[in-house]
């Protein structure tokens, strides 16, 4: 049985990093993809961003592993829009858990709905 | 100083001082989803490349028109570049922002009028343009401080639970607050 909205899922950094404080504070379960870590990391090493307090605070779930599921995500993305496998492997492992995705982006949440999860604006 | 926003579903206008100066449109061009064509009513046909706002948190790509003191000329701005753009449709400038189109999940892009000037805060960087549309300074941030207010001359951004300031004279930065 699916647990929809039992866990939220701050989707890639630009919810983690500017919303991540928010969803932490309202005492939700929130938790966030391994995968956003590296793109957290990454963006930090470029000199792009701050490293975000509330991204040390969120734990990590492991990365969904199943590949179909990541290839209907991505799928449905906008094509050629770099962070594409990313957002496959967040959408997928919202699906995955049952859990409610939180993002930004337009077309990862209309992919994750589309599928059968459940996704949303912060 | 008067800022527009066009939302580009299809073939929108362009005006200049109430005219309309020319139809636009997004398109794709050179791989990329962010150019911008323009039609003049005199036949001058424009393809401008990094143009539009693509941030993934829009439902529709856009672009922000800037008319300032002067009748002929206007500001685009929503990609990679800012364009000043003539009425016959002419570019006379163009300017690289410190945004990248890569990271368009994460482009956000507000707009202050203050005083004579107007204020471009965007994810990666702030551009400061007179009533001229002359710019007056661009300095570039880290995408995640967050834009609060502006207070005695200068701006007001949080770095987590840090104040720091940006000075609107020259975009110099103070030293962190706690």
């Amino acid at each position: 049985m699916r647990r929809k909205g039992s866990t939220r899922t701050p989707s890639r950094l630009n919810v983690v990093i500017s919303q991540g404080k928010q969803f932490l504070n309202s005492g939700q379960n929130v938790v966030k993809a391994s995968i956003t870590d590296v793109e957290i990391a990454n963006l930090v090493k470029q000199g792009r961003i701050f490293q975000p307090a509330a991204a040390n605070e969120i734990p990590s779930v492991a990365n969904c592993l199943n590949v179909d599921p990541r290839i209907n995500v991505r799928g449905l993305l906008t094509p050629k829009k770099r962070g594409n496998f990313a957002d496959g492997v967040i959408g997928a492992t919202s699906i995955e858990r049952g859990s409610t995705l939180i993002s930004s982006d337009e077309s990862l949440i209309n992919a994750v709905n589309t599928l059968g999860g459940a996704a949303r604006k912060p | 100083m008067k800022v527009t926003e066009i939302t580009l579903k299809g073939t929108e206008p362009l005006e200049l001082r109430d005219d309309k100066i020319a139809t636009i449109e997004r398109e794709g061009c050179q791989g990329r989803d962010d150019c911008l064509s323009m039609r003049f009513g005199n036949g001058t046909e424009l393809e401008l490349a990094a143009a539009v706002d693509v941030s993934e948190q829009l439902k529709y790509p856009r672009v922000f028109s800037i008319e300032g003191s002067r009748d002929d000329t206007l500001l685009l701005f929503g990609g990679e570049k800012v364009y000043w753009i003539k009425a016959g449709g002419k570019i006379t400038a163009e300017l690289a922002l410190f945004r990248r189109w890569t990271e368009s999940e994460y482009w956000t892009s507000k707009i202050v009028e203050h005083g004579q000037m107007t204020i471009l805060i965007y994810e990666a960087g702030v551009l400061v343009i007179d009533d001229s549309l002359r710019v007056v300074w661009h300095k570039p941030k880290l995408l995640n401080d967050e834009f609060i207010s502006i207070e005695g001359g200068a701006l007001k951004f949080l770095r987590d639970r840090v104040v720091w300031l940006m000075l609107l004279r020259d975009g110099s930065s103070s030293s962190l607050q706690k």
